[in-house]
């Protein structure tokens, strides 16, 4: 998911399918990332990527944002933007630390008094809660809150969009079709929680991080509210919501106790947030420049030219998200049955110009391999080359015996800058003998097409955004020609010895030894030309002159820590 | 005249017939015909098959196409059915359900007039305003400088498309003075109007819904003026030129009484009927000045809710627009034939 391509969350929401994992995976390391073919980004305050040491306390941030949030209520959100949102009003069991970098991919205990114990086999996992921490409205967290929101979040008449990465909680898919009424995966004894799972589910802990797992109170309805949002425990609350218009955020009156008591870290250093819904991206970073507004993400075309104003520049972030922008290749469509025509492809495309038509260094980065930079083990030098190789991409066409010139579909997002870019890329490949055609639809309806295999689209254009830090959700539920995996492998794409690496690293424990299996498969995936990669995308905020501190987490899909934001007195 | 009322009413209601039929045929059997299932696109978050089931039943998707346009019209005239209202959670109202957003497709679009009504009220003000004022000058001193004038700028601004006028007076009248500098020309900064946001009107303080509106309501009155402006000044300078002028003049009547008497009242007839049309038309949702500066009215809704096939909210904006064309339509027609009985004969 990604906070500026509003049909992004649409389109990896429409693609999840409750048996199997269908979001994305993780990533790490937003120090190599940030640097990964990208323009540097601007520093403000004390620095990107920390927690200030000693921030002003006080002021209300005035939020700019062109559209709203998939949802207000956080077991319904499923976008970076919409979880940076729910980062300033929620916890769940577990989280990420307030850091950059390696140190805040690792998940750490929110909610939990301490670590969990997991059983060898990581199929149960015991969590103790902490006691003395309270909702907003007062009512204090107890363990039967927690069972209550995996139960609201897996009820049949819910439409959240991470129900996968939990339906391996015993019961949970009879629960979820609506065979059941009670969740007997999960147990309660005095504060401790226990999750039965019906296998192996070693990053678990890192799925209990989604901010769509963070608590609400027992007796919450199940249906996503819009306005009156369920009452939540994180530093903020939402006191007035206005869809389409406008919403408040307030502080939570119970949650500068709990820090005092020790019970939770010290976070959110404004006094609240006044966000302001619609308008263009133009209007915003006027508004920005105008100190009428103090922090706006977007990526429209005066960003760039604002980067390039000293007066703004520091102003300005860009961080490399672990999202990847590709073509997907149907390998049981002609002529992508070849693989010599799908390495071909990969050699004739130019990645720096695509960059350049997508909005330029400051929004995106060229990248050539399916995972990300932020993944450990991932080279940044291997996979394809950023500027085209025709001469090898004609060589490998001649050596593929397909008889140019060849015919093909790409389905493409409708609008700019995809347009231009499918333009682009036409030019681009009619240059090795294939002739594009290209057909654009709206984003929802693009990947509703395109996952209907009987409609055998050949090439497409999709994002992915890893949903935390474990290529369990990245090339798994894209790549792998399992079962059990959802709907996202748009190419129906199916390669045995990656899907034999893969299904190995998902149940091997977490550590090296994982991550080495994940960076195999990632070279077996890329060398098959698998995709076309075309560029990562970046995080792009604009700040006013009094706002200081920002921190990217790259650990929960790429959502901003807002929370570390603090103003000038 | 009650013939002729029963005749318009038995035309308007035919019109809004077909444009359920065709909003329904676009948004429903359309897009199945494209590959796309209208269910599944209601609901955007499709990671359970219980919620696209859910969406299927209310949309009625696994009956006939004739079975699902009939509930559709069933649902305007006596609202949602229980089952309905039970997939909803009892949001659901005579317009639909908007999987989206969770709320009543009518509640959402209601909303979302009132804010749109402000807009086009405000600018309406300002365009006829100028149109009757300057319109009537210039056809009494034709070529004068106040006809020249007028002309010149209404002319200049006939090619100016809306948005580019909306940004230009966002950038010059609500940025630049928080510059404190323009064109090397420097003085202290200060904030003139606000560049982002809206306020609701509160009538004990309307003052923070009016500085929202008021670069919108010149950016809109600019783009209509030029039309009014010269019919206006068209209908008085034929107005001028009839008859009962020149008896009046004869008769020795004061030229600014013959104006605003006599003349006027018969060159406002045509400017008050294509007011009334483009007013009807103007509530359904002015897009473009809307995205320019962030208005959460109607037409910011259609945009969104088109560009995301966002069904059940696209249907009812459209109906819902297309029915105040066609009711301010009506209402144009029957005071046209109020105040002028030739029209109830023709």
């Amino acid at each position: 998911m990604r906070q500026a391509r509003s049909w992004l969350p649409i389109a990896l929401a429409a693609c999840a399918l409750p048996l199997g994992l269908s979001a994305c995976g993780g990533s790490s390391g937003t120090s190599t990332s940030a640097s990964a073919g990208g323009a540097s980004p601007g520093l403000i305050g004390p620095s990107v990527n920390d927690v200030p040491k000693s921030p002003t306390r006080g002021g209300r941030v005035r939020w700019v944002i062109s559209s709203e949030p998939d949802s207000y209520d956080v077991t319904n959100t499923y976008s970076g933007f919409s979880w940076s949102m729910a980062y300033l009003v929620c916890n769940g069991l577990m989280t990420y630390p307030d850091k950059g970098g390696d140190t805040g991919l690792q998940p750490v205990p929110d909610l939990a008094a301490g670590a969990p114990k997991a059983s060898a086999d990581t199929k149960t996992w015991t969590f103790t809660l902490k006691q003395g921490v309270h909702f907003s409205n007062g009512k204090v967290v107890t363990p039967a809150d927690v069972k209550a929101t995996f139960m609201r979040m897996l009820n049949p008449k819910s439409s959240g969009d991470t129900i996968g990465y939990f339906l391996p909680i015993a019961g949970a898919p009879a629960y979820n079709a609506g065979k059941a009424t009670d969740l007997p995966g999960i147990t309660i004894s005095g504060q401790q929680i226990t999750f039965h799972l019906t296998k192996r589910v070693p990053t678990f802990p890192l799925r209990l991080a989604l901010r769509t797992a963070c608590v609400v109170p027992k007796g919450t309805p199940p249906t996503p509210q819009t306005t009156n949002v369920p009452p939540t425990t994180g530093p903020y609350m939402y006191a007035k919501i206005v869809p389409g218009r406008s919403a408040t955020m307030d502080r939570n009156p119970y949650y500068a106790d709990e820090v005092k008591a020790g019970l939770m870290p010290d976070r959110g250093f404004v006094d609240g947030y006044d966000i302001s819904v619609g308008g263009s991206d133009t209007q915003a970073n006027l508004a920005i420049q105008a100190n009428q507004a103090d922090v706006s993400a977007n990526r429209s075309g005066s960003i760039a030219r604002l980067a390039a104003n000293p007066k703004y520049k520091s102003r300005i972030v860009s961080l490399a998200l672990p999202e990847v922008a590709y073509f997907w290749l149907n390998p049981h469509v002609a002529p992508f049955d070849n693989v010599k025509v799908r390495q071909a492809i990969n050699y004739a495309i130019d990645r720096e110009a695509i960059v350049k038509v997508l909005g330029g260094s400051l929004v995106e980065s060229p990248w050539g391999q399916v995972l990300p930079p932020s993944f450990p083990g991932v080279d940044a030098a291997d996979g394809y080359p950023s500027k085209p190789d025709l001469a090898k991409a004609r060589a490998l066409m001649k050596a593929s015996g397909v008889h140019t010139p060849v015919t093909t579909t790409l389905y493409n997002v409708q609008g700019e800058p995809y347009t231009s870019m499918g333009t682009a890329v036409q030019q681009m490949l009619a240059q090795i003998g294939i002739k594009l055609n290209v057909r654009a639809l709206p984003g929802s309806a693009l990947v509703q097409y395109v996952s209907n295999a009987k409609n055998a689209a050949p090439m497409g254009l999709y994002f992915w955004q890893a949903d935390y830090p474990d290529a369990e959700g990245f090339e798994y539920p894209l790549l792998c020609g399992c079962e059990e995996v959802g709907g996202s492998n748009y190419g129906h794409y199916s390669n045995p010895d990656a899907d034999r690496i893969m299904q190995q690293a998902v149940t091997t424990p977490l550590g090296p030894k994982r991550n080495a299996l994940w960076e195999q498969a990632n070279k077996v995936l890329t060398a098959d030309a698998a995709w076309v990669p075309l560029a990562l995308d970046r995080w792009i905020d604009i700040f006013s002159s009094r706002y200081h501190a920002f921190l990217l987490s790259n650990a929960m899909g790429g959502a901003a820590d807002y929370a570390v934001g603090y103003l000038d007195k | 005249m009650i013939a002729f009322l029963l005749k318009r009413v038995a035309w308007a209601i035919g019109v809004v017939l077909v444009l359920t039929f065709i909003t329904y045929l676009i948004f429903f059997p359309g897009l199945r015909a494209a590959g796309l299932d209208p269910a599944r696109l209601a609901t955007n978050k499709t990671s359970t098959p219980q919620t696209v089931a859910n969406a299927r039943k209310f949309l009625g998707l696994d009956h006939p196409w004739t079975y699902q346009y009939g509930t559709f019209l069933l649902r305007l005239v006596r609202g949602p059915s229980p089952l309905e209202q039970e997939v909803s959670s009892g949001q659901a109202d005579r317009l639909g359900f908007s999987f989206r957003n969770r709320l009543g497709v009518g509640h959402l679009v209601v909303s979302r007039f009132a804010v749109t009504l402000g807009l086009v009220l405000g600018a309406a003000v300002l365009w006829l305003g100028f149109a009757v004022f300057f319109g009537v000058a210039a056809a009494l001193r034709p070529r004068g400088w106040i006809d020249r004038a007028c002309s010149v700028f209404t002319g200049a601004l006939a090619g100016v498309p809306v948005y580019l006028i909306g940004f230009t007076l966002l950038y010059l009248v609500a940025y630049v003075p928080t510059t404190g500098s323009f064109l090397g020309l420097h003085f202290g900064s200060f904030t003139l109007l606000p560049l982002v946001g809206y306020s609701s009107l509160r009538l004990s303080d309307p003052w923070p819904w009016a500085q929202h509106l008021i670069l919108p309501w010149i950016a809109l009155a600019l783009a209509m003026v030029t039309l009014y402006f010269r019919l206006m000044r068209a209908e008085m300078l034929s107005a001028l030129d009839q008859d009962y002028v020149r008896t009046a003049r004869a008769k020795g009547l004061d030229e600014r009484q013959i104006a605003l008497r006599h003349a006027l009242r018969n060159a406002l007839p045509p400017v008050a009927t294509l007011f009334g049309l483009d007013f009807g038309i103007l509530l359904g949702g002015v897009v473009l000045v809307e995205t320019v500066f962030g208005i959460p009215g109607l037409g910011s809704l259609a945009l969104t809710s088109v560009l995301n096939l966002d069904v059940p909210t696209a249907t009812g904006v459209i109906f819902f627009a297309g029915v105040l064309v066609v009711v301010v339509n009506l209402a144009v027609d029957v005071l046209q034939a109020l105040l002028d009985p030739r029209v109830r004969y023709a």
